[in-house]
């Protein structure tokens, strides 16, 4: 109250101004009870006089009229010349006592219209006494004492009227002290509330006071809670003590300072949770497209190792494929060379045969030369045997192997078809090879029994020479065929080997190409291995990524409501 | 006339009892009257206030109306129009009072005319005393004398009319006089006043009622026994006449003297025929002011002005005067009115007017008169 008016600027001035005020107040309020008490008794010496005057002037009229009566009374009976004389100076003394009585102040109109009425009743009376004088000194008795008791008659109600103006100046005596006790009454009220303004506003000083310390302590108080939880927005202001304007103002500027840190702060966090938040986005984002790309690319890889798969087996039958042929070709180019061998061997024997036949000419000459001979001819057909019967094998080898190539062919198709009559024809061949080279294992024997015949039959038989010639000349033309078949076997392995090795190099090329497939599809498979690992790996990293950024959003939003928690103004 | 002093209104009048609500009430609804008349007029704003309903009255309230057309029609006041708001007294002190508080109470009136009667005058100076100056027309009780610095009075005191009639008697060689008073403030103090100064024997010293019908024969019977050179009468025309009537019946030889109130007397041609009169202004004045004055009333109310009329009429001027040349504020005219000397004393029809410090006018009493076929003629000198 009292520092809205004054600004104070400790609360020592504010005791001093205040109590000093205070003692004014009371100083003020004595001197005011005085000057109020001077004023009463001025008033009631007034009143006082005013009443005093009143009764005077009221108690000389009465007394004047009644003497002034009685005097005209006198005069009319004894016409005393002094009652005459009273008579005419009393009714002076009673007009002025009315006159000086109209023209005192505070009149009440009651009042004034009796005096007025006291005033013409006495001139009305004076006037009826004079003419009865008059009339007493004219001799005229009767008629002067009628006119005296006309006059009279007007006496009592003139007397009652003094009366009653005396009751009315009582009255006014009564009212006039009432006055002066509410009077009285009303300044003690004044008085007693100027006192008790004062007490009260001593108290006002006592408790505002109190209130005035005890609010910015309060404040203050309040500040350092809402500091320590974290309100930067408090501040303590308005009308402060000096002793409490210091603290309050170094509070305040913690607060400040505080809040602009919380302020800066409280962005960063934002900033960084809303970076973490986008990160974490863009990790996700990246993590679910690395595993959709790692999917693909495991079912990339999968297609691809079972390609690669598809491709080995299809490498696998394609080597199985080329082994075989490369067999074959081998198996024709042994069958060519055996052949070719057959055939040279063939070739040397019909040279020898023919060379035999020569010698057979001699040996017949010879023959007992040749006995020895014939026991190397043994062995030779031993060897023969012995050939014939690695012919026979590789016969049977040949058919063996045409077999296996009619069902290769066969298993190629339409491709192996022509290949598969081939391989019969091979087959045949390799039969009647067998055939002949039973055939050659029995003439052998033969020719080895009619060898060992022959030279015991040589010392007797010359003569049969011929016949051996002749069978030499079938051994010749059986040579001639197997030459013949041989070449025929040759050619036959020959272009079996030809056609094997195509078929080996198609397969050979079409295994490359597989094989080439494969190592794509595997390099293919590997790279996809490769991608996915990477992205697996990416991914991993994206989850790694994103779940740091997570603990990053959380971070910063710990941060944050940490941060909002000290609600600091943004500003 | 100076009105029948303020026994009048206590005799004849019956006594006025206003509750104060009432005269609240009254002065209300004039005041509001008074303000919407004021406002629209927008004029100088002056009060009057007297017993309009007697015949001293009404002639009053001629002077005052005739006053204000005339400085209308010069101008009015610094410019303005001159308004009056016109109350009636009936010459009772107490409406007066109620009256006085009216106009006190309005800030746009800025002087009274009036009151007319003693009474009146004397109940309403202790309101004006507050601060709004009045001058009272006829009114000459000597009570008045010093009552306030803000009542004024343009007719003589009867102290000093009184001097004048009894000198007057002995300039006329009357040694021997009788006195007949009426019973209210005038009669007794004109006749205390002449009894004072007038030297001689006083035979007979009587109060007489004021009526017209009243007994006055034993008064009149002892003074014809008593045989005065003259007998002084201090009353009205009313009581004057009845006195004049039985004086002629009982053959009283002494000559009559009457104050102002006795102006009135010459309706009665024959009765009057005679008398002294002590008047405080006559329309036989020579002076042309008086006869320009005298000419104008008679045209515009179709009787000759009398002492009534005259100091109305010189009070109204007179306030107007001061408005102009002091200034439209209550205490300017005041200042105007007290600062009036013999040198620069207002012009008026009933003489030149200034006043003494106590607000009784200066220099100024009767001019003695005799009625001569029923007019007032200038009692040059001595009479005889």
């Amino acid at each position: 109250m009292i520092d809205r008016v004054v600004r104070f600027q400790s609360i020592r001035q504010r005791l001093l101004v205040s109590f000093s005020l205070l003692v004014a107040l009371f100083c003020a309020a004595g001197l005011a009870g005085r000057a109020a008490i001077m004023r009463m008794s001025d008033v009631i010496g007034e009143t006082l006089e005013t009443v005093q005057q009143d009764a005077q002037l009221s108690s000389r009229l009465s007394g004047a009229v009644t003497q002034e009566l009685a005097a005209a009374q006198r005069y009319l009976e004894t016409r005393d010349t002094l009652a005459r004389g009273d008579f005419l100076r009393l009714s002076r003394e009673s007009h002025a006592a009315q006159r000086a009585m109209n023209l005192l102040h505070g009149q009440g109109a009651r009042e004034m219209s009796l005096v007025a009425s006291i005033d013409a009743r006495l001139s009305d009376i004076e006037v009826r006494y004079a003419r009865a004088h008059r009339l007493a000194d004219l001799g005229r008795r009767d008629a002067a004492f009628a006119e005296g008791n006309a006059a009279r008659a007007g006496v009592d109600p003139l007397l009652a009227d003094v009366r009653q103006l005396a009751t009315l100046k009582a009255r006014g005596v009564d009212a006039a002290s009432l006055k002066l006790r509410r009077d009285a009454q009303q300044r003690g009220t004044w008085v007693l509330l100027i006192m008790g303004v004062a007490v009260l506003l001593g108290l006002l000083v006592v408790f505002s006071t109190v209130t005035w310390i005890a609010r910015p302590l309060r404040q203050l108080a309040q500040q350092a809670r809402a500091l320590s939880a974290g309100d930067f927005a408090n501040r303590v202001d308005g009308d402060l003590p000096g002793e409490f304007r210091e603290l309050a103002d170094a509070m305040n500027s913690t607060s400040a300072s505080l809040s602009r840190v919380v302020s800066v702060t409280t962005n960063t966090a934002n900033d960084v949770a809303h970076s973490a938040r986008d990160l974490a986005n863009v990790s996700e984002q990246i993590s679910a497209s690395s595993n959709q790309m790692a999917s693909s690319m495991t079912e990339i890889s999968t297609g691809a190792e079972s390609q690669v798969r598809q491709l080995r087996a299809i490498d696998d039958a394609l080597r199985a494929i080329r082994t075989n042929a490369d067999d074959v070709v081998l198996s024709a180019e042994e069958l060519t060379a055996l052949a070719a061998a057959i055939e040279e061997t063939a070739r040397a024997k019909r040279l020898e045969l023919a060379r035999s036949l020569g010698i057979l000419t001699t040996v017949r000459e010879t023959v007992r030369e040749a006995a020895s001979e014939v026991d190397a001819l043994n062995a030779t057909a031993e060897d023969i045997n012995k050939l014939v019967a690695s012919v026979g094998r590789i016969a049977e080898q040949t058919d063996l192997l045409a077999l296996n190539a009619a069902i290769e062919a066969a298993r190629a198709g339409e491709a192996g078809r022509g290949f598969g009559v081939v391989a019969d024809e091979v087959r045949k061949l390799a039969e009647q090879a067998q055939v002949a080279a039973d055939d050659v294992v029995r003439l052998t024997r033969v020719v080895t029994a009619r060898v060992g015949s022959t030279t015991r039959a040589m010392e007797a038989g010359v003569s049969q020479v011929e016949e051996i010639e002749g069978v030499s000349r079938n051994v010749d033309a059986a040579l001639d065929s197997i030459t013949d078949a041989a070449g025929r076997t040759r050619t036959a392995a020959g272009g079996a080997a030809e056609k094997a090795e195509r078929n080996a190099h198609i397969v050979a090329s079409a295994a490359r190409s597989v094989q080439s497939v494969a190592r794509t599809a595997e390099g293919y498979a590997a790279a996809a291995q490769q991608v996915s690992a990477s992205t697996q790996e990416q991914s991993a990293a994206c989850e790694q990524m994103s779940s740091a950024s997570t603990q990053l959003l959380q971070g910063s939003m710990q941060l944050r409501e940490l941060v909002g928690a000290l609600r600091a103004d943004a500003a | 006339m100076p009105a029948p002093p303020w026994g009048r209104p206590s005799h004849v009048g019956r006594p006025l009892h206003f509750s104060g609500s009432l005269r609240r009430v009254f002065a209300t609804a004039a005041l509001s009257a008074l303000t919407a008349c004021a406002s629209s007029a927008d004029g100088v704003l002056i009060a009057a206030a007297g017993n309009w309903d007697a015949a001293y009255g009404e002639m009053n309230k001629r002077g005052i109306d005739l006053a204000i057309e005339q400085i209308n029609q010069e101008g009015g006041v610094r410019g303005r129009p001159l308004r009056i708001v016109l109350r009636n007294d009936k010459g009772d002190g107490t409406r007066a009072v109620a009256i006085a508080s009216e106009f006190v109470g309005d800030p746009k009136v800025v002087a009274v005319v009036g009151h007319v009667n003693s009474g009146t005058m004397i109940a309403a100076a202790r309101v004006y005393d507050g601060g709004l100056p009045a001058v009272s027309t006829t009114a000459s009780t000597p009570d008045l004398t010093g009552v306030s610095p803000w009542v004024f009075r343009v007719i003589s005191s009867d102290s000093v009319n009184g001097l004048d009639l009894a000198r007057h008697a002995r300039a006329q060689g009357f040694r021997k006089a009788a006195i007949l008073y009426e019973n209210n403030a005038y009669g007794r103090g004109l006749a205390e006043s002449f009894e004072r100064n007038f030297g001689g024997l006083i035979v007979a010293n009587d109060p007489i009622p004021s009526e017209a019908s009243s007994n006055v024969e034993p008064f009149l019977a002892w003074i014809a026994q008593r045989s005065p050179d003259v007998v002084f009468v201090a009353g009205t025309e009313a009581s004057g006449l009845a006195v004049l009537r039985e004086a002629r019946r009982q053959q009283v030889k002494a000559a009559f003297l009457g104050s102002d109130g006795w102006t009135g007397i010459v309706r009665d041609t024959a009765l009057a025929e005679g008398a002294m009169v002590g008047a405080p202004f006559t329309a036989q004045d020579p002076r042309p002011e008086v006869q320009q004055f005298a000419a104008t009333f008679h045209r515009r109310f179709g009787v000759a002005p009398d002492g009534n009329a005259a100091l109305a009429y010189d009070a109204t001027r007179l306030v107007a005067r001061a408005i102009a040349e002091g200034g439209a504020s209550r205490r300017e005219v005041r200042q105007w009115l007290a600062s009036r000397t013999r040198e620069t004393a207002f012009p008026g029809v009933t003489g030149p007017i200034s006043f003494l410090p106590t607000g009784d006018v200066v220099g100024k009493g009767y001019v003695m008169t005799r009625v001569r076929r029923g007019t007032l003629v200038i009692d040059g000198g001595s009479g005889a």
